[in-house]
């Protein structure tokens, strides 16, 4: 079974790179900024999304909160780059549970508008978007 | 929107239910469908007025026949696209409450004008 995770990586942003690249810019660390600044977004959102959830509740264990990636790493396949945020658990955990819900207990509404939506991982990739835009304005202006 | 996700899954002739409904003490149907609403938001805003709203929604069916689980799913997503409904992939394993039951889930938008 898979983990609760996003991917977040440079696919779609293919058009940025190049222009990027075209003005000499140095991609790596561009790039990793702008996945790791996503991978931060999403993290502090599940904290807050964790810390909204009811006390006492069924999955309210320190485990739960102690799976949430922190920090995760930025890993290059050649020039594609991805970042692997959220869970480091796999579907059945108390995790899988809390965002997808069961017949019987209704997902936590936060975590599963960020795991199952699209919505919000269009605002994220928005926010990479925007840090490219950035570096290409610095470069043109320059 | 609701309304016709419910219709669709309903003309498979099992109950559909909202995610979380089934109370504690309700025994699982034999098969049976849920579903949830992730999240909406308007896609095209103009004019102070929402011109297209984007619905998402979790669908799910739980079975305790582990094959119906997947094919009844796959149906479920053919019927969803005929109805115009955005379908991708062939889903993904859900936690069921009952050891007796497997469930699998897919990701389902519609975008209203």
């Amino acid at each position: 079974m898979g983990r609760n995770t996003l991917k977040l990586s440079t696919e779609g942003f293919e058009q940025y790179l190049a222009k990027l690249k075209g003005l000499g810019a140095d991609l790596k660390p561009i790039v990793t900024e702008a996945l790791e600044q996503a991978g931060e977004t999403v993290q502090y959102d599940t904290e807050n999304a964790m810390g909204s959830l009811p006390n006492g509740g069924k999955y309210e264990t320190g485990k739960t909160r102690k799976s949430i990636i922190r920090n995760p790493e930025v890993k290059w396949t050649g020039a594609m780059a991805e970042i692997g945020v959220g869970f480091n658990f796999a579907p059945s955990s108390a995790a899988g549970y809390l965002i997808t819900g069961t017949p019987r207990m209704k997902p936590a509404r936060e975590l599963n508008r960020m795991y199952k939506g699209k919505i919000y991982i269009k605002g994220i990739q928005q926010d990479m978007a925007d840090i490219f835009v950035d570096e290409l304005t610095k470069r043109m202006v320059d | 929107m609701e309304d016709k996700l419910i219709e669709i899954l309903s003309g498979f002739r099992y109950p559909v239910m909202l995610q979380g409904s089934l109370s504690e003490n309700e025994d699982y149907p034999p098969h049976f469908f849920t579903f949830w609403n992730n999240d909406s938001a308007s896609d095209s805003f103009y004019d102070n007025k929402d011109h297209s709203l984007v619905c998402e929604y979790d669908v799910n069916f739980y079975s305790s026949d582990p094959e119906l689980v997947y094919t009844r799913l796959r149906e479920a997503i053919e019927e969803l696209k005929k109805q115009g409904f955005i379908v991708s992939g062939d889903g993904y394993s859900v936690a069921s409450d009952e050891p007796t039951h497997d469930g699998r889930g897919v990701h389902v938008i519609y975008r209203k004008n």
